[in-house]
């Protein structure tokens, strides 16, 4: 491995999603090969139930755990793979704002008195724990943060993982709407989650849907700019939701076709820095 | 895959027991716990904790009033101690601006914020305008400030699992410095203490009324500490100026099990520590030291004891330093981390402090006291909610 060559392949084998409009990866991909804006009333999501969470913790989940469980379910199966078998990244740029909420408030009470399972559904690794708890997965579980630049760094960690440990990743995108007092900071008024799974470059896979390549420079050095969402309601969440930055991605996955089976797509992942994404139809051969 | 020695350039610590290194490595020699009876404002629980006093000291004024938090105070102070802002400067200077990392441990981030802001909303809905702080209210927060203290601009990311969370970021950092994506990396955790993390706990009956006793027959319970601390990573080929010290190994894995209790038979953490070894190519009986989780609840330490005294020999010596500054929680792991490195230029392995009868049931030996010993080789463990291990080892190089 060279150091100088900070390029990282590997292939997209499964995708989930969910959100306003959408419940699986199918249904996003039509609205986001639309042609023409929508200018209908934003579409109202219907809450996932997961099944594969154990129907007692299934109630006691918050809604950010049952989308990232559900999204990466999605993938899981797309990919036709054992999820026990993936190592997982997980990453939310707002984290459950409706739980710190709850804390905050009864924080604030002269009592003082917290629900011992909200306490531990608070951390942020709360999906990558019921993840691994329902699929029984003892791989590696990870879950990050970095605001705005979460997609980016996602699937960075998420892609480095795969490559350097030569095995399956899947990474999960999600935040839910901000709540309560967070709106003042947060102007994210709709939940989205996606997932990938992501295999390494030598694991041949007829599943395969896209082959993806990393680069990381620097921000401003050859910019792409972003292609236009033409659906409104995912354009407006692409700019509010740090999990849909993802969109982007996704966005280019679904256009590849014969007539264009390649595609470039940059997010940021800090102040001075950038990924570029080489997305491009997979190739058995 | 042909991996890099993955070398330590400078490393700084802050807890309860010692504001920098220096403070820190005189409590040990001297068994000196910074642990005390609690006395956090706004906290009415008859507990012990690892109150840091001098967070208390860092005044915020513009232009940087806007990164006010607890938490962020903490990183400011511990990134001040020692040499460690020259040696950011070093890497700033040897290497190009976007091949300097950063990667954040946190389990609270500044949380201790937004509930100081719940204290003070306006109509019971808006956050005051002083609490409007989006960079500070986030998850991201230690990244995001600890990024701007240090002028570091290349790719940030913070990892947030629970008490595991500052463990795993050097793991991160060998895969981004290994793959080449960076040149270096700092690594640092910090978590401060804050009415959720002490309610939480003890929401969860897992708090002690006394000083904690790791692995001790009568431990009943964990004190909460605050810490911070930083590393820098490169690799080896990159500066001939160093520790002397390498990551050699690091190991993760989940329980699968549960959300708050750790695997019955410590599979998931048995996982993590034999994932270190073979990565590291080293055995069992290589290991002279190991920084145990060791948080004195009745769980954890009956669970990990028992799991070190079936794998490894009584050569290998193992100890709990959460006597010292309590269970710091997302800066535990490099805190500890920290703590069992500094014993291959110390020779001086901490005991566990406040032990008095240790627990017969799991099967390992332990002492209070410090032991002076030559060390080539340590481990240390870090377990998180959600069931999520890691397990990192150190070596010389001579």
């Amino acid at each position: 491995m060279t150091h100088n060559n900070n390029s990282l392949r590997c292939n997209i084998i499964g995708i989930g999603a969910w959100g306003p409009g959408f419940n699986n990866w199918p249904e996003l991909k039509a609205l986001l090969l639309q042609q023409n804006q929508t200018h209908e009333e934003s579409p109202k999501p219907v809450t996932p139930k997961p099944t594969i969470i154990p129907a007692n913790e299934r109630r006691r989940s918050p809604l950010p755990v049952k989308i990232a469980v559900e999204t990466s379910w999605q993938a899981a199966q797309q990919s036709t793979l054992e999820p026990h078998d993936m190592a997982c990244v997980f990453g939310s740029g707002l984290g459950d704002t409706e739980i710190t909420n709850y804390m905050c408030r009864a924080l604030n009470n002269e009592l003082k008195q917290l629900s011992p399972t909200k306490f531990h559904n608070s951390v942020h690794n709360a999906a990558a724990g019921y993840w691994t708890i329902s699929t029984d997965c003892m791989k590696s579980a990870n879950s990050i943060a970095a605001y705005d630049n979460t997609a980016g760094l996602a699937l960075l960690e998420g892609l480095s993982q795969c490559v350097y440990q030569d095995e399956l990743v899947l990474v999960t995108l999600f935040d839910d709407k901000a709540h309560n007092a967070y709106r003042d900071i947060f102007p994210c008024d709709t939940a989205f989650s996606a997932a990938l799974v992501l295999s390494p470059e030598q694991h041949h896979s007829d599943k395969s849907i896209a082959r993806l390549d990393m680069q990381l420079g620097s921000r401003g050095s050859a910019p792409i700019s972003p292609e236009p969402i033409a659906n409104a309601h995912l354009d407006t969440l692409y700019h509010q939701n740090p999990a849909a930055k993802i969109l982007n991605v996704l966005q280019a996955i679904a256009k590849l076709d014969d007539a264009s089976p390649s595609a470039k797509v940059q997010l940021n992942i800090s102040e001075n820095t950038q990924v570029t994404f080489d997305i491009a139809q997979y190739n058995a051969g | 895959m042909k991996a890099s020695d993955i070398v330590i350039l400078d490393y700084q610590t802050t807890c309860a027991a010692g504001t920098g290194n220096t403070a820190l490595r005189q409590a040990i020699a001297q068994q000196q716990s910074g642990l005390r009876k609690n006395d956090m404002v706004n906290v009415e629980l008859n507990t012990w904790i690892g109150r840091v006093p001098e967070i208390d000291d860092v005044q915020w004024t513009e232009p940087q009033v806007g990164w006010k938090s607890r938490n962020n105070a903490l990183i400011q102070l511990a990134l001040n101690q020692g040499n460690f802002m020259q040696s950011i400067e070093r890497v700033k200077r040897e290497f190009s601006r976007e091949r300097v990392g950063l990667i954040m441990g946190s389990s609270t981030s500044s949380i201790d914020r937004a509930e100081e802001a719940y204290g003070q909303l306006e109509d019971d809905q808006h956050l005051p305008h002083a609490f409007q702080q989006e960079y500070v209210l986030n998850p991201h927060a230690p990244a995001l400030y600890a990024a701007h203290v240090c002028g570091i601009s290349g790719p940030a990311i913070t990892i947030n699992t629970a008490c595991s969370s500052s463990a795993k970021v050097f793991a991160s950092a060998a895969r981004w410095l290994n793959l080449g994506l960076v040149d270096a990396v700092v690594v640092g955790g910090a978590d401060t203490l804050c009415m959720s993390v002490l309610y939480g706990f003890h929401s969860l009956q897992l708090v002690s009324e006394k000083p904690c006793k790791p692995f001790d027959e009568q431990r009943d319970g964990i004190n909460l500490g605050e810490a911070a601390g930083f590393a820098i990573l490169t690799r080896k080929e990159n500066s001939p100026e160093h520790t002397g010290i390498k990551l050699s190994g690091f190991g993760e894995s989940s329980d699968a099990h549960h959300m708050s209790h750790p695997h019955p038979d410590g599979l998931g953490a048995k996982k993590a520590i034999e994932q270190a070894l073979q990565g590291a190519a080293l055995t069992t009986d290589d290991i002279d030291y190991i920084n145990l989780h060791g948080t004195a609840s009745r769980a954890n330490d009956h669970i990990e004891g028992s799991l070190i005294a079936n794998m490894f020999s009584q050569n290998t010596v193992a100890s709990s330093t959460k006597g010292w500054m309590g269970h710091t929680l997302g800066a535990a792991g490099i805190i500890e981390a920290i703590i069992a490195l500094d014993t291959l230029h110390t020779s001086v392995l901490p005991g566990t402090l406040n032990l008095e009868q240790v627990d017969q049931s799991i099967g390992l030996a332990m002492s209070p006291h410090n032991q002076q010993r030559k060390v080539r080789h340590v481990m240390s463990n870090s377990f998180g909610f959600g069931g999520n291990n890691c397990c990192l080892l150190f070596s010389n190089m001579h």
